[in-house]
């Protein structure tokens, strides 16, 4: 087979190079090509649900929300990732309105760097997420595990803290929270990223939200520290700065 | 079984679920994020390992370097608390240093004092307060890791405390005109297989200094780094100069270690848990008063 004959005719030097290929994980020759800087064109602080309608709280999920509502219409409740900076979390970082660059590395991960925050995920690739981790560390954006089905990278994410809500208006979840991000190029320039949530104990049902972002390779990720001037948003619709 | 479909059928297996994947090193030197061939580039980037400095403060350059880094008043000796038994004191930088300019001097003996006056008990460090640290200053941050990527084109800093981003790209000239930014603009070159150069210039002033002794510098700051692994892989040293005509006579030459560890990176957030606990006055957190969308 092919790979057989690099290795016994090529020596040590592509023998170790597809050791190491093989042992790191790097990607496969099968995997696209997401890699990039992406902006998107529109910003909604209230999630928008694929099918249209209202989330599908339960009774938990809307007392939840209907607390959140009111703590930071009081101020009893502060908005930490936009007051200090913390991290968004889960959907709510896929749709902030600055740029985000996506990296296929080191081999065996995919790391996502957002502007907003200098907030950094990192997917480990094809390796099922580390469960004892997701109850010892739970962290604000989760721990993410993915691979790809053709074209489209499949990320799972859990193991989230409850610091963050889902959404600028206060959508709550619990910790218990798991995601499923399908985050494939649907065009040249164009990235789609649809979420599903699942959250049995707010939600009735599992919900999707979907976002798409232009590729934007003329950028570079600009440095970003809460409280100062940042890059002009302007070109994405819907922000309000207050 | 034909050899086209066996093979076709190996690169199935190995590509689906599995870490394994065959590909040609023609079509991984294109796409994947590792050098095209070993002991080309420096081996900086993995998922299983990462970089723990080894100290909070800048070592001497080899002899006959030039002046190194700024050192603690000798009226003020610095014991930390990795020194061994002794009281704990602070950080207060040696102002007298002749190669400091007037100015800087000034405002490093105001910083000193207000910290001695208990004004400020715990002088500013850009990594207790979250705040980025600049370059070289970056570079200073113990306790935690910091991790690489490394692609064809650019490299990426990490580290983990509060996922502080450094961004170096691979290409041989700056912008015509650079904003002054937290990090500047890093442009960089690997050189003998074991080392990356980086030239950083476009460096904001803001809360923004070269050591853990406040010493200042101002937009004119041109830092070069020469990052380079150990022969055995298992530490890595940056030889710094810090080139600032309008704050120091003669540029500063300083050394940082890192060792080696396998760490996988972790979320960690500066601003989590970090009140003035003792009421120290401490230098504020970066903090939005109006959201900023």
């Amino acid at each position: 087979m092919e790979y057989l004959r690099v290795r016994t005719r090529a020596g040590l030097g592509a023998a170790a190079l597809l050791a190491a290929t093989v042992l790191s994980g790097a990607a496969c020759k099968a995997d696209a090509d997401l890699s990039g800087i992406y902006w998107a064109t529109e910003y909604h602080p209230k999630i928008v649900l694929v099918g249209g309608g209202e989330l599908p709280f339960t009774a938990a999920g809307k007392a939840a929300y209907e607390k959140n509502m009111a703590g930071l219409k009081d101020g009893s409740i502060v908005d930490n990732a936009r007051k200090f900076c913390v991290p968004d979390g889960l959907p709510r970082v896929l749709a902030n309105p600055y740029p985000f660059e996506i990296v296929h590395g080191p081999p065996g991960q995919t790391t996502i760097m957002y502007e907003l925050s200098h907030q950094v995920r990192t997917i480990a690739m094809n390796k099922p997420l580390p469960e004892e981790d997701l109850i010892a560390f739970p962290a604000y954006n989760g721990h993410s595990a993915g691979h790809f089905e053709g074209d489209t990278l499949v990320v799972e994410s859990a193991g989230f803290n409850e610091k963050t809500f889902l959404d600028a208006t206060g959508a709550p979840h619990t910790d218990e929270m798991r995601t499923v991000e399908r985050i494939r190029k649907i065009s040249p320039t164009q990235l789609e990223d649809v979420i599903t949530i699942h959250d049995p104990e707010y939600y009735t049902r599992d919900w999707q939200t979907r976002f798409v972002y232009t590729l934007r390779n003329d950028l570079r990720i600009e440095d970003y520290v809460c409280g100062e001037k940042h890059r002009d948003l302007s070109s994405v619709a819907g922000v309000r700065r207050p | 079984m034909s050899k086209f479909a066996s093979r076709g059928r190996l690169a199935a297996m190995l590509c689906v679920g599995a870490a394994v994947c065959a590909v040609s090193a023609a079509a991984f030197a294109q796409r994947a994020t590792q050098p095209p061939a070993k002991g080309a580039i420096p081996d900086l980037a993995s998922v299983d390992f990462a970089w723990l400095a080894m100290g909070a403060d800048w070592r001497d350059p080899p002899a006959g370097s030039g002046h190194g880094p700024i050192k603690p008043d000798p009226d003020h000796p610095f014991h930390s608390n990795v020194d061994g038994p002794g009281q704990v004191t602070i950080r207060l930088g040696d102002t007298k240093d002749p190669v400091l300019k007037p100015w800087a001097a000034a405002q490093m003996l105001a910083s000193n004092e207000e910290a001695i006056s208990g004004k400020r008990a715990v002088p500013f460090a850009a990594q207790a307060r979250c705040w980025p640290g600049g370059v070289p200053g970056q570079l200073l941050y113990p306790a935690e890791p910091f991790y690489f990527i490394q692609s064809p084109k650019q490299v990426w800093m990490i580290w983990q405390r509060d996922h502080m981003v450094r961004r170096i790209f691979l290409t041989d000239k700056h912008s015509e005109s650079v904003t002054p930014s937290w990090f500047g603009e890093s442009i960089g070159h690997y050189e003998n297989g074991d080392t990356l150069v980086v030239d950083t210039i476009g460096l904001s002033t803001k809360n923004s200094y070269v050591d853990n002794f406040r010493t200042p510098h101002t937009e004119k700051e041109h830092v070069v780094e020469r990052f380079k692994l150990s022969a055995d892989g298992k530490m890595l040293e940056a030889s710094v100069v810090v080139d600032d005509p309008d704050t120091f006579n003669a540029p500063l030459h300083m050394v940082q270690r890192w060792r080696k560890v396998k760490n996988t990176l972790l979320e960690t957030v500066c601003a989590e848990n970090n009140a003035d606990f003792f009421h120290q006055n401490l230098f504020p957190l970066p903090e939005a008063e109006k959201a900023d969308f």
